[in-house]
């Protein structure tokens, strides 16, 4: 059959415009909705455009704007947690035997094999007796939590990828343990752990449940307003939120895709 | 300047599996020393051990008059170059070379002007700035050097620094890193598994087989007196015949005379193998005399592999590689001669050894 014929390419376009359709569908209605001004049952379109809700998110005292900027503290102060908890700790475990690096690393994924609701309401009962509940630190922590299964896993293979003769040449040529680890070790691991910090940074921006139990209402997370604008039928505003959270995870991901080599995702759990 | 280094009853295990056994070896300063064996000996082990990277269960190692046994890597002043070059994937060759002096705490200037002879000294001028990727195998083997050799050494350790360059490379690199050794004054101990390399670098090589030392000396004395059958095939002596000794003297063929053995080195009367070289062993005329021990054989096979001929001899149903001026006619009866330096005995204690003395006529 030749390329030409309509039964070469009429098949194969129509695959092509159902999958594009898929991924970009969702999207394509999300910015609809945050430039239609009203569109009402049973119109297909908008019936009138323009910029009305987006001037109402991005006005200095609009709510959105003060939720992403949380949003962005909270995933900043989590990524940081991880990275204090993980750095140190996937160095011990690249370095620990197999067996026992298995093990360890199957403990940190137990967590997410529960159901989500259950654990974060028992936590929010937890964190009512510390008075974390509705704090920026409550919150912070059960994102950390979540996202030390990204760190620990991702940051173990990247040490696990530096070869050990290159830690020991540094050893040899006089530099102690420490040094040996800041100069050789941790650049040549840096990649891994960057991409791992994504990982988290993004989970944390993106998170819900947890936020919803613990932080709500005191703490307003985008994707909190995100919900409540949602769930109020302001589809404008909770369409432009999505949007906003679209733009970081975007950026990320093609940061992520430079820095994690095969080589470091091939020792992923190993 | 070299200090001397001393390995005393060193034992090594990974595991429940011993890797050295009381091993002792000294080296004196600014001597070179060969460690050679195959795979698997404890060579590297060994090199390891003496670097800090591998902790002994037992014995004693000593810089100099320091004991250096328990000492961190980064307190041996010895310096190392791996077998991978355990360059750094992330730093320049500058970087790289100035890396252990910036240690040191000297100032940029003078770790500049340091990493400028460095760089002059190995021939790796203007390629400063690149990274290891960027360079090729004989290149990355110099940055390694430079790095080891930066810091003025006490102890220069060579872990088949080599194997990764090509044959034409690797003959340049050796006579330039012993000239190297010479000038700088530096103790050197190189392991490797090639024979020739030893030999041609060496002051002295110790054979290791099995996690012992299976003897150490001169390349020459080595090559001349192979204490064991083991040393004697990893010497290139890889012919075996079996002999019967009988008061001092060795038997080959019948009716060929013995060979009176030199009563320091001949092994204890009974079946012995024999071990010669194919270079050291030659036909001999009829009725030519040898001050050696002859055998009678036929011409199973000559090939041609350049400069001599080569031809693999049946004698008493083994086969044995003799050098040859000229082609031999296949079938060809013939008398082989083994020059008495050239004939090592050995008592056959091998059971296979055993069971082969055991089929020779001469039993």
């Amino acid at each position: 059959m030749s390329r030409d014929s309509v039964f070469w390419w009429l098949p194969r376009g129509l695959l092509l415009g159902l999958f594009a359709f898929f991924v970009f569908g969702p999207l394509v209605n999300l910015v609809l909705w945050s430039v239609a001004e009203a569109w009402f049952w049973p119109n297909r379109l908008p019936s009138q455009y323009g910029f009305r809700f987006w001037e109402r998110v991005f006005r200095p005292q609009g709510q959105a704007m003060e939720s992403l900027w949380l949003s962005i503290w909270i995933a900043s102060l989590t990524t940081l947690l991880c990275l204090a908890v993980s750095v140190p700790a996937a160095w011990a475990l690249a370095k620990a035997r197999l067996r026992w690096r298995a093990a360890i690393l199957l403990l940190f994924l137990l967590p997410q094999a529960f159901p989500n609701l259950p654990v974060y309401i028992n936590v929010a009962r937890i964190f009512f007796t510390f008075d974390l509940n509705g704090t920026v630190a409550g919150v912070v922590l059960v994102h950390a939590a979540h996202g030390l299964v990204y760190s620990i896993w991702i940051a173990t293979a990247a040490f696990a990828a530096v070869e050990e003769d290159v830690e020991l040449a540094a050893r040899n040529m006089g530099a102690g343990p420490l040094t040996a680890f800041r100069t050789v070790t941790l650049p040549l691991a840096a990649p891994g752990i960057a991409a791992s910090a994504v990982f988290v940074f993004l989970e944390s921006l993106d998170e819900f449940t947890a936020s919803y139990f613990v932080g709500a209402p005191e703490v307003r997370t985008l994707p909190l307003l995100l919900f409540s604008a949602a769930a109020g039928g302001n589809m404008q505003i909770a369409a432009i939120t999505a949007l906003i959270l679209l733009v970081p995870s975007v950026l990320f991901m093609l940061l992520v895709e430079r820095f994690l080599r095969a080589e470091v995702l091939a020792k992923v759990g190993r | 300047m070299g200090v001397s280094v001393e390995v005393e009853d060193l034992t090594v295990s990974y595991g429940a599996t011993p890797v050295l056994h009381r091993v002792s070896v000294a080296v004196g300063a600014g001597e070179f020393v060969a460690l050679l064996g195959p795979s698997g000996c404890g060579k590297t082990t060994l090199l390891r051990s003496i670097a800090g990277f591998v902790k002994p269960s037992g014995g004693v190692i000593r810089a100099g008059t320091r004991d250096i046994t328990h000492a961190p890597p980064e307190r041996r002043g010895a310096a190392m170059v791996f077998q991978s070059y355990a360059l750094w994937p992330h730093m320049s060759v500058a970087k790289t070379i100035g890396y252990g002096l910036a240690i040191r705490g000297w100032d940029k200037a003078r770790i500049a002007a340091r990493v400028e002879e460095m760089l002059r000294l190995l021939r790796l001028e203007g390629l400063g700035a690149r990274l290891p990727a960027q360079l090729s195998g004989g290149q990355r083997q110099r940055v390694a050097l430079g790095r080891a050799l930066a810091v003025d050494p006490e102890i220069l350790l060579l872990d088949e620094p080599m194997s990764n360059l090509d044959a034409r490379v690797r003959e340049g690199v050796r006579h330039e890193l012993r000239a190297l050794q010479r000038d700088l004054g530096i103790t050197a101990i190189h392991v490797t598994h090639d024979r020739e390399e030893a030999m041609i670098l060496a002051d002295r090589i110790v054979i290791l087989h099995e996690g012992r030392v299976a003897q150490h000396g001169s390349p020459e004395d080595l090559w001349a007196r192979p204490a064991s059958a083991y040393v004697a095939d990893f010497l290139g002596a890889t012919n075996r015949l079996p002999v019967r000794v009988r008061d001092g003297m060795a038997e080959g063929a019948e009716g060929e005379p013995p060979l009176r053995l030199d009563p320091g080195r001949a092994p204890p009367a009974g079946a012995s193998t024999l071990h010669f070289r194919p270079e050291e062993a030659r036909l001999l005329a009829p009725g030519e005399g040898i001050d050696g021990l002859v055998f009678h054989g036929t011409v199973a096979l000559s090939a041609y592999p350049g400069g001599r001929w080569r031809a693999a001899i049946r004698v008493a149903g083994q086969e044995v590689l003799v050098d040859v001026p000229e082609r031999v006619a296949q079938g060809a009866a013939v008398r082989l001669g083994i020059p008495a330096a050239a004939a090592h005995l050995f008592a056959a204690t091998e059971p296979q050894q055993d069971r082969r003395a055991e089929v020779t006529p001469a039993h």
